[in-house]
């Protein structure tokens, strides 16, 4: 549900590190790299080199990282319950088995997930993987010294939310997960949520052996289950990845696993991988990245090199930047004001601070154009490419402010994306309408704990929200479910909007396990919110990628929107 | 700049009145280059809305219309858009004048500067004078807290302290509090020494048998003879204050926008340097043209006020560091060499490698 | 010697602490919460408490700086979870953020610094006092005066457009360099070089101007004493007497500001690095700020505090050693 997690990185130099991650394609989608002909069964050797801006110092524990669909790299080393399909195009947002024989057989109106591990599967030491391994992986993600990973469980699972992981004397297991065989493991969640096999995607859901276990050290050399294993490690540098000859093909349908070695460069900036890639010479010809996308002037310098356009994919992530709206907070109160703001907004000019049509692709639906499956098109509040100021001026008259209004507007600095530039082309765009923003700019640090507090949330927030896995579920329900609201920090439902009503509705269609009728109903749920102008949608992002010259079978899946290290090649 | 030379035509002693310093100053042709383009700053800074409109531009309009959006919003036409209706170009992703920015960010580069130069004048003052004419115990306490002053991170420092104060609280002003805050302490140990020389003169010890207050001592008689390194040092801290304004502002903590200073138009236009070079430049030159004149003004004020060391040759060290002769007259462990040193240091290793290293 | 080295120290320990001391209460007041950002955007409240009590946010400020104090002199126990480890003194406690020793990250980062600071020392020494040398030997109206808008002009340049200028000039126009990225010596020496050539020739530039004043000042005093005037009578070699007895004299006041430089670079140059992508100290010390990673910041602060006072030290006793007029 959450925004995946970022690098809080503090490069003012503004060398736009890849905030938070994008793409997924929405039609523009994912196209296939073109250098020469890949076969999946003759794919396997050489060595693929990733530049990569982050620096990942915090390592890889499966119950630490927030990925979506397992990640780039994490997804190398841990195998999950289930996992995204490896596949180009739209098929990419499938969920599909990965340890597990099945998705998930679900009883009780989805409140039960019972799964069945495959045989033969074992880890990188050779001992033999059990459903013991893995709730022992779910149980540690639970542990305040391994805080991080993504709050579903907590929310979802019986008794999660008292739970504190299964270290210390006196420390239980969580009982609300059953393993009555070592190839079986039953979870008994608290209500119905049809989603659940898409969260068995998550690294938490990786088996981790209770013996192996150390605490936060773990992070540097985790137990694999994937078919890469760490041969070496430095935090911040570097991250060498060898083949675990105790992963076979034959167990794991996802993942091609081709170059025979992964070197993966950590930490490097944005200027130099763009620049290396560009150049490929060398064992750059062999590179890609997990994280870096093209910025606008790299953009800019690309556009105007054909050699160079036919080494870009693009793709998208399906996230929505936004306006969120505090409800409790006059002048949002009155729905004419919010529709005002609506009106008001100049999406031409948000695009172009985003860095043009490459990068950004406006949107008038809370549920972005990319989320293919539950979007509905909608524009209640037509406010054209530039806006329309006459007509947000009209309503502010109505709402009772004619002389137009003031109002404060909290936005992330540190965030190359919804930070200064879409902040000050609001500003601007808001100016003609009579509406003047001071803007409240949050550093990183400060930005989550002071907007995701309802004591401490500003009026006005210029933030986005991105899907965990491709669904309307984790979209729209930490927005606009009611139950939702937590005072104590970590709020995401801004408005503070509660209607039973949405409510139950949310809860019926969590029951739904059969995904395109669910997603249906999502995407009727956010038109029938949309008309309520609870939130002003901007627009969201697309990502563009260099790839080096030999690299092939490059593509950026539809879950994520970005390269799935284990279908690419270099062979 | 005035401010200064005015204050260094009142003190008179060592340069032999203030005319015979401007004088001096206008004389060589690069002091009279320094003024000259200091003062032409100074005029940008002060009619920077007329200026703007001159153009018909103002500093926060977007123009959508000059960009191209397929190649990453870079401005249409060459040398980053510059056209006769925009001088400069535009800025990217924005199409904001750059000229009219340009002019407004040297509203605050200069106040930020000038400001911060101020606070650190009087601070320094005021306690280098008390560490100097006050007793023992005021100048070892004195002593110690600017020791523990120029040990600060400064940079470091800024970066938490602008976190720490409330975003309502002006940023421009924040910014020279802070940067004052920071800096006083090398002016206080040019002021202590300086002091402790002048309090050995004759004049100052007939003064203190009149029965002279501690106060009023300072004011007639060490005042005067600290005008000449003060000015001096001043040209020299200026520019160093323009150069850390433009340094956090380039590490994003400075201005809040959409306010534009020269720092913080470096700051967005580092990553477009390959593909629109004019849009880097323009604030790069500029700030390098500001600071240059500061520096040239700095060098020239010092010659003016010492004509002997017209040659930069072997006075020049003595008269602006100030180390007092090998002296009978240090009492505590920190004042001669040491101070005599960082003084020495603040003078020749020059602004950015303070910015640099703190 | 000894005495004035334990005076030295004690002054520096006093320094030091009311240094660490400063720092903490600043950057605890600064706002954001450092367990928030620990525990993720999806931080429940129950969890964000558990969090603060593990990482020992929790505690009253003055408790939390005690137990980073005695930490750091005598060592502290901390759990992983399953069990615990000892971090024995000088212990600098673990990133709240990335959970790494922050003595170990420190450590990891200080050759980017060495490297840094003693080639742009070797530098701008070889620039400066070359520059010095010979504008106080070929004297001459007009040389003079390039000599001087030279120096004023790379003196007044702030170090990032300087590295702004040469990353335009080298890796985009000439395109003769590739964009730098750090490389241990240890892993390859030439390359280590070659990217560090940049940011060395930025400090570099910036910073000669004031050893060449230095060393042209040190030269014009020496020649113009009478013992020189002495040897010249007697015939000696102009050459000689300067190279002999002229540097000589520029020497002291040279070798100890420049010891002073490096231990400024040394503690962290957040320009250079930022520029160029170099992770050192000072890139650190901006990143750690930026999260209120309390242990790191602090860690920081002191290791710079403490390279600048040996520095300092240094640069006495060199002082000391090279100019007979000087005693300790």
């Amino acid at each position: 549900m959450l925004r995946p997690a970022r690098i809080a990185l503090f490069t003012a130099t503004a060398v736009a590190l890849t905030g938070s991650l994008a793409a997924c394609g929405a039609g523009a989608g994912s196209s296939v790299s073109s250098s020469g002909a890949f076969s999946a069964a003759n794919c396997q050797g050489g060595t693929l080199r990733v530049l990569d801006s982050a620096k990942n110092d915090k390592g890889f524990d499966p119950a630490v990282l927030y990925t979506s669909g397992g990640g780039a790299i994490p997804r190398l080393l841990f195998r999950t319950l289930t996992t995204r399909q490896s596949v180009p195009g739209a098929n990419g947002t499938k969920v599909v088995p990965d340890l597990a024989t099945d998705t998930g057989t679900p009883s009780q109106n989805a409140t039960m997930w019972t799964y069945h591990l495959k045989s033969g599967l074992k880890f990188s030491d050779g001992t033999p993987i059990t459903s013991a391994d893995v709730k022992y992986g779910v149980e540690r993600s639970f542990s305040p010294q391994l805080a991080g990973g993504p709050p579903y469980l907590r929310d979802w699972l019986v008794g999660g939310a008292d739970y504190q992981g299964p270290y210390g004397t006196g420390a239980k297991d969580l009982a609300s997960i059953e393993t009555p065989d070592p190839s079986t493991i039953v979870f008994h969640l608290r209500k119905s949520e049809g989603d659940f096999p898409y969260l068995a995607a998550e690294t938490q859901f990786a088996p981790v052996p209770k013996a192996k276990d150390t605490g936060k050290d773990y992070n540097a050399d985790p137990v694999s289950s994937g078919p890469y294993t760490i041969a070496g490690f430095t935090k911040g540098r570097e991250l060498d990845l060898v083949r675990n000859t105790h992963w076979s093909r034959s167990t794991d349908q996802q993942r091609l696993a081709c170059p025979d070695r992964i070197d993966i460069s950590l930490g490097l900036s944005s200027a130099v991988i763009n620049q290396r890639l560009s150049a490929s010479v060398g064992q750059d010809a062999d590179a890609i990245t997990t994280d870096t996308s093209l910025d606008a002037p790299t953009l800019a310098k690309v556009s105007a090199d054909p050699a160079l356009k036919q080494r870009v994919v693009t793709g998208k992530f399906p996230q929505i930047f936004y306006l969120a709206f505090d409800l409790k907070k006059a002048p949002f109160d009155n729905q004419l004001v919010r529709e005002a703001l609506s009106y008001a907004v100049d999406r031409t000019a948000l695009v172009n601070a985003e860095g043009g049509t490459q990068l950004a692709v406006p949107s008038t639906t809370f549920t972005p154009e990319s989320l293919t499956a539950a979007h509905q098109d909608y524009d209640y509040f037509p406010a054209g490419a530039t806006g329309n100021p006459a007509k947000a001026k009209q309503l502010l008259a109505q709402a009772g402010h004619p002389n137009g209004i003031t109002v404060p507007l909290a936005y992330d600095t540190d965030d190359v994306n919804t930070g200064a530039p879409a902040a000050t082309a609001l500003q601007q765009a808001f100016a003609k309408a009579g509406i003047t923003l001071q803007l409240q700019p949050l550093s990183d640090a400060n930005f989550g704990s002071t907007v995701n507090t309802p004591a401490t949330q500003p009026a006005l927030t210029l933030t986005s929200w991105g899907a965990d896995w491709p669904s309307g579920g984790p979209f729209l329900t930490p927005i606009f479910d009611g139950r939702q609201i937590v005072s104590g920090g970590g709020n995401f439902n801004l408005a503070q909007y509660d209607d039973p009503a949405v409510n139950a509705q949310i809860d019926k269609i969590n029951q739904v396990t059969d995904y395109a009728v669910a997603q249906k109903q999502w995407a009727a749920l956010d038109a029938q919110l949309g008309k309520l102008a609870l939130t002003v949608p901007l627009y969201e992002e697309a990502t563009s990628v260099l790839y080096g010259s030999h690299v092939k079978n490059a593509y950026l899946d539809q879950w994520r929107g970005w390269y799935d290290i284990a279908s690419v090649s270099v062979k | 700049m005035d401010s200064q030379t005015t204050s260094a035509g009142t003190g008179i002693g060592a340069g032999g009145g203030a005319a015979g310093v401007w004088s001096r100053l206008w004389a060589r042709r690069g002091g009279r280059a320094a003024v000259i383009t200091v003062g032409l700053l100074v005029l940008v800074a002060l009619t920077a809305p007329w200026l703007a409109a001159l153009e018909g531009q103002n500093p926060n309009s977007f123009h959508d219309t000059l960009l191209n959006s397929a190649t990453g919003g870079s401005p249409n036409g060459a040398f980053g858009g510059i056209s006769a209706q925009h001088w400069l170009g535009v800025e990217p992703t924005t199409g904001r004048d750059l000229f009219a920015r340009l002019v407004y960010g040297s509203r605050v580069s200069l106040g930020v500067a000038v400001g911060a130069t101020l606070g650190q004048l009087l601070l320094g003052l005021l306690v280098g004078l008390a560490a100097g004419l006050g007793g023992r115990w005021a100048d070892a306490l004195l002593s110690r807290v600017t020791d523990l002053a120029l040990a600060l991170p400064t940079f470091f420092f800024s970066i938490a302290l602008l976190a720490v104060v409330p975003q309502s609280f002006p940023r421009p002003l924040l910014l020279g509090l802070i940067l004052s805050g920071l800096g006083w302490a090398s002016i206080a140990r040019i002021v202590r020494a300086e002091t402790r020389v002048l309090r050995e003169r004759e004049y100052v010890a007939a003064a203190v048998l009149t029965g002279a207050g501690t106060w009023r001592i300072a004011r007639r008689e060490i005042l005067p003879g600290l005008v000449a390194p003060l000015a001096t040092y001043t040209a020299i801290v200026l520019p160093q204050n323009m150069v850390a304004e433009a340094g956090l502002s380039f590490l994003g903590l400075g201005v809040r926008p959409p306010t534009s200073s020269w720092g913080q138009m470096l700051s967005t236009a580092t990553t477009w340097f390959q593909v629109d070079p004019t849009y880097v430049l323009i604030p790069a030159l500029t700030l390098l043209v500001c600071v240059l004149a500061f520096a040239g003004l700095g060098e020239a004020l010092r010659v003016a006020f010492d004509p002997k060391a017209a040659a930069p040759a072997t006075r020049r060290r003595g008269r602006t560091i100030a180390v007092p002769p090998p002296a009978p007259a240090q009492p505590g462990p920190t004042t001669g060499e040491p101070a005599a040193r960082a003084a020495a240091a603040a003078v020749t290793t020059l602004p950015h490698e303070k910015g640099e290293a703190q | 010697m000894i005495r004035f080295l334990l005076r030295r120290l004690l002054g520096a320990a006093a320094v030091l602490l009311a240094l660490a001391a400063l720092t903490y209460l600043l950057f605890y007041a600064m706002p954001g919460d450092p367990a928030q950002l620990a525990c993720g955007k999806g931080c429940t409240a129950p969890q964000l408490a558990q969090v603060r009590h593990a990482l020992g946010t929790d505690q009253p400020v003055v408790r939390q700086f005690w137990t980073f104090l005695t930490t750091l002199v005598a060592g502290h126990s901390f759990s992983t979870g399953p069990s615990t480890v000892w971090c024995s003194a000088p212990c600098l406690g673990y990133s709240y953020q990335s959970d790494e020793a922050v003595t170990q990250m420190l450590l990891d980062r200080l050759p980017v610094d060495v490297s840094l600071a003693l080639g742009a020392a070797a530098l701008w020494l070889l620039l400066g006092v070359g520059t010095g040398l010979y504008a106080a030997l070929k004297p001459g109206r007009w040389r003079d005066r390039i000599t001087n808008t030279v120096i004023l002009t790379l003196g007044s340049t702030p170090v990032f457009v300087m590295a702004l200028l040469l990353l335009m000039g080298a890796c985009v126009w000439l395109q003769i360099l590739p964009f730098p990225n750090y490389v241990p010596i240890t892993e390859d020496p030439a390359q280590w070089a070659q990217n560090l050539l940049l940011p060395w020739l930025a400090i570099a530039l910036v910073s000669a101007a004031g050893y060449t004043r230095l060393t042209r000042a040190g030269v014009l005093e020496t020649l113009n004493q009478d013992h020189i005037r002495t040897l010249r009578a007697y015939g000696y070699p102009e050459r000689r007497i300067v190279l002999r007895h002229a540097v000589r004299g520029a020497l002291p006041t040279v070798v100890t500001v420049a010891a002073m430089d490096i231990g400024l670079v040394l503690a962290g140059a957040v320009f250079t690095e930022t520029m160029f992508g170099l992770p050192g100290l000072g890139k650190l010390a901006v990143e750690s700020a930026s999260t209120v990673d309390l242990p790191v910041v602090c860690g920081i602060t002191l290791l710079a505090g403490a390279l600048i006072v040996v520095a300092n030290t240094v640069a006495d006793l060199l002082h000391a050693a090279l100019d007979p007029r000087v005693r300790i």
